[in-house]
């Protein structure tokens, strides 16, 4: 009982890993406290948590005072408190599209266009911009759209493996070993794609008036490392388990 | 601070109208002043009816450069001008899908470089698609004069070129003061090679960082982006120094601030009034309302003015004003003395600006007198521009007035009227002062039609002296005013709080001079205080004229893209093309390999064998002293040999196989003559013994030494038994010739039994006939041949020292002389044939009776009886056969104390009863029956009893006893059928033709569409949705996707490919639910097997698999084609096409085809691709199949390779998003839990219980039964060996039935596997070993489960479809015998066993057999056609077809077959057959027929059920499968 309720958890593990991999927002991200511009027209600044989740498929950025609520200039005379907490997403999937934010650009590059309509805050919009340029090395939305659809592919195939290897440990247990190992190494292509896809030779680093956001990996990203890393040694052990000792 | 609200000047010019925040931003459209000029008013480009732009160029731009601004506008203004107009204006974006204006060099018609290419430009998405909007431009800039070449116009690029270091932006390192590599690579253009490594782009490295994307055009441009660059900075330091507290973003923002300012004051207040000749009026306020927009006319026509002013060469100083003569080194390479020339500088010389400083140049720039600003345009813009990749060398002129029609530009006249200037009406009013053949040539050029003339052409030509009166001024004046008053942001607007009153003071005093001061080292007081203009300039202006050049500009070298490729090309194609040849050859070797192996194998098997044989034979030697004994090959025909030993002995010559067994024996007792030939050329290995009567003995030996040893022995060996020898030598392939090799023999002995039989029965054969014409000669060897009884036995295929044929060979050969002549032969045939019956039972006891005593006594008897079992390969005990002979004995009335029987005795025992069979009993012949056929079938469904009376040839005896359709001697003969009046028609006949050849296609093809209905429909459906796919994807591209352009640059290939690509993504998905055998077994038992027709999944397998080749060929070539087309392509034409993977860095350069076919991921999986078709196609072949069935099946696995790599082909998603897994999953999830199920049952191992090795090569294993394992009779299972490989799994059809403990298969070895299979399980019983386990896979296949539910069943199996009904019968048996049983409908059935001859399955024979045995056995009513014998005159078959007629009775059983079934000869008459039924069992309405066999053989079934379902009587279903 206890082994198969361990089994279970394992896999379940492994399932919870890789779906959260999948639709996670985190594989990279970055944030900090910085002094910065709000809006157009005031001469307010206002202290905020610039932060940035990078998914596979997109990108949120959040805007959060320091505190939340903060009198903001309107105008040259008037002054409102108001509350500074945002969060905004912006896709690229999987679009790139052409150059410039028409009907035909990429999806990021509309959704950013939308944005400024709308008048997000400026820092939101700063850091958005950086994701709709698209020339020589500066690339991130290429980077990130490129590496983030092929990880994404990568990671849905390890789904239907994953389903396998559990319908197999019903079933054939050393088959089932393999699978998970397959499951694995499809998670450690989908990491090795997402960390090595970029064009450029730089980070993406936006500088702030107080500092820049540089990113680093996120808790989706680890998150699917363990995953593999349990998968992997679940799946070898399972493997070399029904080799050696047959019942 | 104040300083914030600076920062809210956006770098995207976003925001700065608080109501239209996208006013003035980049991407917005342009706006018009005029109407436009479009000629249809939508957006076409205005061509009609105009002059050629390059020729208008020529005609009217080129003339005597190196006239000095008489105005006294310095060169620093020009390229002032072109630094505002790069931050207010970038409309050199193309339109996507790109669109061609080229312009025709008219006089370069004949040569291959008469075209200047361009493109549309950008316009807003949208627009000039429909009469209410005409086509609009796009400005990538910011319309605000706000220095976005300064610090680029998006925020990211801003910070890009930043140090964030005291508000500073970016200087290159070791060079303070200059704008740092563009090692970030910030999209800059880059429209020029690398002349290093031509045609490679430049290392965008290379490039300074600017704002401007356009900033390295050429070094003066450079010069003036790098003295604002470094005015920032100064700005910055100062503002450092004073608020030592501040952070870097407050200094940057306030030093940006300060630079906009002065930039916006010196461009508006000191260079426009320069430009346009007069001052711009003061400002007022901030107009909330004024769309500060480019408009067209200003961008594509008026601030193009500077054109003119542009010099070739820049003159670069030293302070003391001197040129700087000669030039540095670095400035060498594109320049002449002593200015710097534009033409060889473009994109250039940036390091050379590091290294030297921008002083000379700027004082060169401020000191220099710019070009007359007239029409007249510099050659090193006119005709030297830089261009693409395609066209080094460009014409600017041409270029601009084909951008204005591009733009659709008002006329000139037109446009005046807009600006409220008076349009002209005649040529000579444009400018006075112009020459008056140039006014001819406009003139001319425009057919005399002043409102013909365009805005640019006339607008550059116009007379400037009276500055009110230029449209050009006025349309430069008014897109100033209205982007200032526009701009809230503005300096001067006090409102917007940036600066206050003596900050604006400070700002308005700041000239360029100052500026320049303060960021150059030379002295402020080297420059007048309007640096625009060269009026008190310290320096004398210097005139700079082409000629004055060492060097001139670098001539036009357009490339060819693809030049060089065409080898690439063939190579690539040739590779693509080589892939299935190689595996193909590569298959061939493995086949030819396994085969050469298992002939190896086979050998030293062999080898192995004659190594115990002959020295058991050497023993055998030493006892016959006189004996030889050597080993040779005999030829047995052309390309046949066997290896022999060959043993003279006593008087006899006999051949031994390596196995020992006795071949051939030829005696000399009889003759006394014999020719010995030799070969006498070539390897001399061939010796030849003729004997009379026999076949000749042809050797050949390993070399010609032992065969000297073995004439020697021969001939000693002739001398000994006095045996008469000629000996002849002759050439070999003579011998070869005259040899009569047992090849030979045996077509003549074919003839010899044909012309028996034709004989015997009066038949006139027609291929006999045929065949006596042509081999005229050999009748009469035919009357000369004799049969050995060694050849009597073989064409009855039995053992030759046999009873039988011992005894038959003796009574035929009535001359004793050991051989058997044509007559002796003739003779005992007709006497079998027509003999009386008297005479037939006669001959029987002659035969038996061996010791001619007259009398059969028991041990006779016994024999005889022995004899027949072991001629139907059946076996009985001693007891058994004894008791047989008493039951004889006793018929005939003889008691247990007499012990032998009288010739009359036994006549009667056999005639008792039965002499009606004896006469009737004749043979089924083609020659006969054809005759007859015509008459049944008119009559055949009221079959009288007339005609079956004719027709009885091969019919027991029961048609004549009107009883019985199986006629047994046994007790239970009696039982209810044997009431029964019916008859059964079970005769033999020979299918017919149809007389025409239309006749036969037309019921040919109504047959198929009837037989395969379901099939069809299928099809239908199937390709219904392949070709649904394939017009959606057609039309896509043809008609629906024309905005994507892709079709305008492939033509037909993107049609072509991704029509064939949207097929075989359908294609390769529903290969899969081909191949889920689960899932296909579990369907056929429902309702949809009515619809599907699921045992054809295998062969629909290899039809999607062949189409898809097919589609696979053409897409492959649809995209062979299309490469083609995107290497010949210019980039900026890709990038439209392909965003994903290219941008238009301005460089032109398409990527190579290499690239395209190995570097992306597609072209790379496409090659990859191709190579794992070839390879699962090649070795799916039938051959392979046939000869390496391992490598097919590893090989075919490639399949998930296959899928794998299509997924990642079209990953990319190049040309559309991918879609193929799409298509794949929900086949794949079915296939892999159909693998699933698979793997979970096939991982059990199996014991087997019995393995048992039956005659004709057929296993037979019996094996445990798995739990669970449910299964109908009739279906198959996969197996693997755990000996031979766990991965490799043949199918088989379970023989056993379901109520069976265990499962048993029959194999029959016809391949390595199987008779590995074979040979594995045969050794382990041998040595008593364990027998090897079993993987179990299935069952599979439909079981034929519904012939209980009729009361008749009618079972046909033909060949190996045969199989199941093994199955089934035990089940049929089982099922009605027991209880369970009792309550199913079904009452009889009836077995028709259709084979070519019963030999090749032996073992169903058995099986039959048993199931007679059982109780059950009367329930089914067995009947066996041999069909062979109705085209080949097979003796045994003849015989045993005889005696079998004789002796079923005394037998109880088919002599032939060795069961109560009978044998007829010939095929079935199902017509005829199936009536008989009807009347058979008339109460009986509906009868099950269930087939399964060839088509053939099916489809007569159906036939037959359909004709008699039209007579309204008892109705037939028929079932059947094909095999
Ligand atoms: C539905 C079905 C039922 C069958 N039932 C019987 C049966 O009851 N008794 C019997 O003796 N034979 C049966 N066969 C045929 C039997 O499967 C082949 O003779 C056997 O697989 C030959 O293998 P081999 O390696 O010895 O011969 P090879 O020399 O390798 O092949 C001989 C022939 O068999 C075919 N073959 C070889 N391997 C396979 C395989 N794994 N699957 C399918 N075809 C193969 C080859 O294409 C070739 O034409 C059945 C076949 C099918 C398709
Ligand atoms: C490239 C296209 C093809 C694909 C993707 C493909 C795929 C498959 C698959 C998935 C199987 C089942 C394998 C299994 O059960 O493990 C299979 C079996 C088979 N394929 Fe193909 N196949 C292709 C082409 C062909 C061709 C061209 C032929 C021959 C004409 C062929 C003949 C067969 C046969 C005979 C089997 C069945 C073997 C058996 O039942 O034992 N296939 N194929
Ligand atoms: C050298 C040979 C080949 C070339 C150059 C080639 C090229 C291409 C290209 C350019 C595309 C469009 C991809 C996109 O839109 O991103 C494509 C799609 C496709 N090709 Fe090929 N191909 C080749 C061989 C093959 C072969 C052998 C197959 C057969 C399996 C194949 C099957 C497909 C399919 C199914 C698609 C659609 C993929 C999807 O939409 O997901 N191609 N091919």
């Amino acid at each position: 009982r206890l082994y198969m309720l361990l089994r279970v958890v394992i896999s379940l593990f492994i399932g919870a890993s890789i779906f959260l991999g999948v639709l996670g927002q985190d594989w990279e991200s970055a944030e900090i406290e910085t002094k910065t511009a709000y809006k157009a027209f005031t001469k307010t600044e206002i202290h905020a948590k610039v932060g940035m989740k990078i998914g596979l498929g997109s990108v949120n950025v959040t805007l959060k005072g320091t505190p939340i609520y903060q009198t903001v200039g309107h105008s040259d005379s008037v002054n409102f408190t108001e509350r500074i907490d945002y969060n905004e997403r912006f896709h690229w999937a999987w679009r790139q599209g052409r150059i410039g934010f028409g009907p035909y650009a990429g999806r990021i590059n509309q959704e950013f266009r939308q944005a400024q309509y709308r008048g997000v805050p400026l820092p939101i919009q700063w850091v958005a911009e950086y994701f709709t340029l698209d020339g020589e090395l500066i690339r991130w939305g290429r980077s990130y759209r490129t590496a983030g659809w092929f990880a994404n592919q990568v990671l849905w195939t390890a789904v239907p493996v994953w389903l396998i290897a559990n319908i197999l440990s019903c079933v054939v247990l050393f088959y089932a070993g393999c699978m998970f190992m397959v499951t694995s190494v499809f998670m450690f292509v989908s990491l090795i794609i997402w960390s090595t896809i970029k064009w450029g030779t730089q980070p993406l680093s936006i500088p702030f008036e107080d500092g820049v956001l540089y990113t680093h990996y996120g808790s989706s990203f680890w998150l699917v490392v363990s995953g593999g890393i349990v998968s992997f040694l679940y799946g070898a052990i399972i493997a070399m388990m029904d080799t050696f000792t047959p019942q | 601070f104040n300083d914030i609200l600076n920062r809210n000047r956006r770098m995207d010019g976003w925001y700065n109208n608080l109501d239209h925040p996208q006013w003035g931003s980049p991407g917005e459209r342009m706006i018009r002043r005029s109407t436009n000029g479009y000629s249809n008013g939508i957006n076409k480009p205005i061509e009609d009816g105009l002059p050629n732009p390059h020729t208008l160029s020529r005609l009217l731009m080129r003339g005597e450069s190196g006239i000095p601004s008489v105005t006294g506008k310095s060169v620093f203004l020009a390229f002032f001008g072109q630094h505002v107009g790069d931050d207010m204006i970038d409309s050199r974006r193309n339109a996507c899908p790109s669109e061609y204006i080229n312009i025709e060099i008219e006089e370069n018609k004949e040569s291959n470089n008469h075209i200047l290419p361009m493109y549309r430009s950008k316009f807003i998405t949208g627009s000039g698609s429909s009469v209410n909007s005409p086509r609009m431009l796009v400005n990538e800039a910011t319309s605000w004069l706000d220095g976005s070449v300064i610090y680029g116009n998006s925020h990211s690029w801003s910070e890009h070129l930043r140090s964030f270091e005291r508000g500073r932006l970016k200087e290159e390192d070791g060079h303070p003061g200059y704008p740092s590599f563009n090692r970030n690579e910030i999209p800059l253009y880059n429209p020029t090679i690398d002349l290093k490594r031509p045609p490679k782009t430049r290392n965008p490295e290379e490039l300074l960082s600017f704002g401007n994307p356009r900033g390295n055009e050429n070094p003066f441009l450079m010069t003036i982006e790098i003295i604002w660059f470094r005015w920032h900075n100064h700005l910055a330091e100062k503002i450092a120094v004073q608020n030592p507290d501040w952070s870097d973003q407050q200094i940057f923002d306030k030093a940006r601030k300060w630079t906009i300012a002065t930039y916006q004051n010196i461009a508006f207040y000191e260079w426009l009034p320069e430009i346009i000749g007069t001052s711009p009026p003061p400002y007022r306020e901030y107009n909330k309302f004024m769309l500060p927009s480019v408009s067209v006319e200003f961008s594509i026509a008026a601030m193009r003015l500077g054109h003119s002013l542009v010099p070739s060469g820049v003159v670069l100083r030293q302070p003391d004003c001197s040129p700087i003569d000669p030039l540095p080194e670095d400035y060498l390479a594109s320049a002449g003395e002593p200015a710097l020339r534009l033409c060889n500088t473009y994109w250039q010389l940036q390091d050379a600006l590091l290294d030297l400083g921008i002083e000379g140049i700027v004082l060169g720039m401020t000191s220099q007198n710019a070009e007359e600003e007239d029409a007249v345009v510099v050659d090193d813009l006119a005709g030297f521009l830089y261009g693409p990749l395609k066209r080094t060398r460009m014409d600017l002129e041409a270029m601009t007035i084909q951008r204005g029609r591009d733009a659709g530009l008002q006329r000139y006249n037109e446009v005046r009227k807009t600006y409220d200037l008076p349009p002209i009406t005649d040529f000579s009013q444009l400018n006075p002062s112009l020459p008056n053949e140039v006014i001819a040539r406009l003139r001319n050029a425009y057919n005399n039609d002043t409102n013909k003339l365009e805005l640019y052409v006339a607008g550059m030509m116009e007379d400037r002296s009276n500055a009110s009166n230029v449209l050009f001024y006025k349309i430069i004046l008014e897109q100033f005013q209205r982007t200032r008053d526009g701009d809230r942001l503005w300096f001067e607007n006090a409102q917007n709080g940036l600066f206050n009153a003596s900050e604006l003071q400070e700002i308005r005093q700041t000239t360029m001079r100052d500026i320049i001061a303060a960021t150059t080292t030379f002295n402020r007081s080297l420059f007048q205080p309007n640096v625009f203009n060269t009026a008190g300039s310290r320096c004398a202006s210097i005139t700079v004229r082409k000629d004055m050049f060492s060097k001139s500009c670098t001539p036009n070298t357009g490339i060819d893209f693809f030049y060089g490729y065409w080898g690439k090309y063939a190579g690539i194609v040739v590779l693509l093309l080589l892939f299935p040849f190689v595996s193909y050859f590569v298959m061939c070797m493995i086949a030819w390999k396994r085969q050469y192996d298992l002939a190896k194998a086979k050998k030293i098997a062999t080898q192995k064998v004659t190594r115990r044989k002959s020295s058991s034979q050497n023993e055998a030697e030493i006892e016959s002293e006189d004996g030889a004994v050597f080993s040779a090959f005999e030829v047995e025909g052309q390309d046949k040999s066997r290896r022999v030993v060959v043993m003279l002995e006593g008087t006899c010559i006999k051949l031994f196989s390596s196995a020992g067994r006795e071949l051939r024996k030829i005696c000399f007792s009889h003759f006394k003559k014999s020719f010995l030939f030799m070969s006498r050329n070539k390897r001399k290995d061939l010796i030849v013994i003729r004997v009379p009567k026999e076949y000749d003995v042809v050797l050949r030996f390993n070399d010609s030494l032992e065969r000297v040893e073995a004439i020697k022995n021969v001939q000693e060996f002739m001398q000994h038994n006095g045996v008469n020898v000629d000996v002849f030598e002759m050439d070999e392939s003579a011998l070869k010739e005259e040899a009569v090799t047992k090849e030979a023999r045996q077509a003549l002995l074919e003839t010899f039994l044909r012309q028996t039989f034709a004989e015997a029965l009066n038949i006139d054969d027609a291929v006999e006939q045929n065949s006596k014409a042509k081999y005229r000669h050999k009748t009469m060897e035919v009357a000369d041949c004799e049969l050995t009884q060694m050849e009597l036995a073989e064409t009855m295929g039995m053992k030759p020292d046999s009873l039988f044929v011992t005894q038959m060979f003796q009574l035929a050969d009535t001359d004793h002389s050991g051989y058997l002549s044509f007559r002796e032969f003739a003779d005992l045939i007709i006497l079998l044939m027509n003999g009386s019956p008297e005479q037939k039972a006669k001959m029987l006891f002659d035969m038996y009776d061996v010791d001619h005593s007259g009398e059969i006594n028991r041990e006779e008897g016994r024999n005889m009886i022995k004899s027949f079992l072991e001629m139907a390969g059946a076996n009985l005990g001693p007891d058994e056969v004894s008791a047989a002979v008493s039951t004889i004995f006793k018929e005939a009335g003889i008691g247990e104390n007499k012990d032998s029987l009288t010739l009359e005795d036994f006549t009667y025992v056999l005639l008792k009863d039965h002499r009606e069979a004896f006469e009737s009993s004749e043979l089924s012949m083609p020659g006969i029956t054809k005759s007859l056929k015509k008459k049944m079938n008119h009559q055949a469904h009221h079959a009288s009893p007339m005609i079956r009376r004719q027709d009885t040839y091969g019919t027991s005896s029961e048609e004549v006893n009107g009883t019985e359709i199986r006629q047994r001697v046994t007790s239970n003969s009696d039982t209810k059928e044997g009431k029964s009046n019916g008859k059964v028609f079970s005769d033999a006949t020979v299918s017919h033709e149809e007389k025409t050849w239309f006749a036969r296609t037309w019921k040919y093809l109504k047959r198929n569409v009837e037989n395969y209905r379901r099939h069809i429909f299928c099809m239908v459906i199937f390709y219904g949705i392949t070709i649904a796919l394939l017009v959606e994807r057609a039309t896509l591209h043809a008609y629906g996707a024309q905005h994507i352009g892709i079709r305008r640059v492939t033509e037909w290939g993107i049609i072509i490919s991704r029509a064939s690509a949207a097929a075989i993504s359908f294609h390769f998905r529903s290969i899969l639910l081909t191949m889920s055998r689960n899932l296909i077994a579990t369907c056929r038992e429902t309702l949809l097997k009515n619809l599907i027709p699921f045992d054809s999944a295998v062969a629909f397998h290899k039809q999607i698999a062949y189409v898809a080749l097919v589609e696979t060929i053409f897409h492959v070539l649809g995209h062979a084609s299309n490469f083609y087309h995107f290497c010949v392509h210019p980039l900026p034409v890709l990038a439209c096409l392909f965003p994903k993977i290219f941008v238009d860095d301005g460089s032109d350069l398409p990527k190579s085809l290499t690239w395209w076919f190995f570097e992306t991921i597609t072209g790379l999986t496409g090659v990859l691709l191709l190579l794992t078709i070839s390879i699962i196609y090649v070795f799916a072949m039938q051959y392979s199949r046939r000869f390496c069935f391992r490598a097919f099946w590893i090989t075919h696995h490639l399949y998930t390779v296959l899928y794998i790599l299509t997924i990642l082909h079209g990953s990319l998603g190049i040309v559309q998003a991918p879609v193929f897994h799409f298509y794949l999953v929900v086949p794949v999830v079915i296939f892999l839990i159909d693998k699933m199920i698979t793997i979970s049952r096939s991982k059990v191992q199996i014991t087997v219980i019995k393995a048992e090795a039956l005659p004709s090569g057929v296993l037979n294993l019996v094996f445990k039964r798995p739990v669970a394992f449910d299964y109908q009779s009739g279906q198959w299972v996969r197996i693997a060996s755990l000996s031979l490989g766990t991965n490799e799994y043949h199918p088989f059809t379970l023989t056993s039935a379901p109520h069976e403990r265990y499962l048993s298969l029959h194999i029959r070895s016809v391949g390595p596997w199987t008779s590995n299979l074979r040979n594995l399980y045969q050794t382990a019983v041998e040595h008593q070993g364990k027998l090897p386990n079993l993987y179990l896979d299935g069952p599979f296949g439909e079981g034929h489960q519904d012939w209980y539910k009729y009361e008749v069943s009618v079972l046909v199996g033909a060949g190996i479809g045969v199989t199941p009904f093994a199955s089934i019968l035990k089940d049929i048996v089982n099922r009605t015998s027991t209880k369970k049983g009792s309550h199913i409908p079904c009452k009889k059935i009836y077995f028709i066993w259709v084979t070519r001859t019963q030999r090749h399955f032996e073992w169903l024979t058995d099986i039959i057999r048993e199931l007679e045995e059982t109780a059950g056995g009367d329930l089914v009513s067995t009947h066996i056609y041999i069909t062979q014998f109705a085209n080949k005159y097979d003796l045994r078959t003849t015989m045993l077809y005889i005696c079998e007629r004789y002796f079923q009775k005394v037998a109880n059983k088919s002599m032939f077959t060795g069961l109560k079934a009978i044998t007829h000869f010939g095929r079935p008459q199902f017509e005829a057959f199936l009536d008989s039924l009807q009347t058979k069992h008339k109460e009986v309405r509906t009868l099950g027929v269930f087939s399964c066999g060839p088509p053939g053989l099916t489809n007569g079934v159906e036939d037959a059920c359909r004709n008699l379902n039209k007579l309204n009587k008892a109705r037939f279903n028929h079932f059947y499968e094909n095999f």
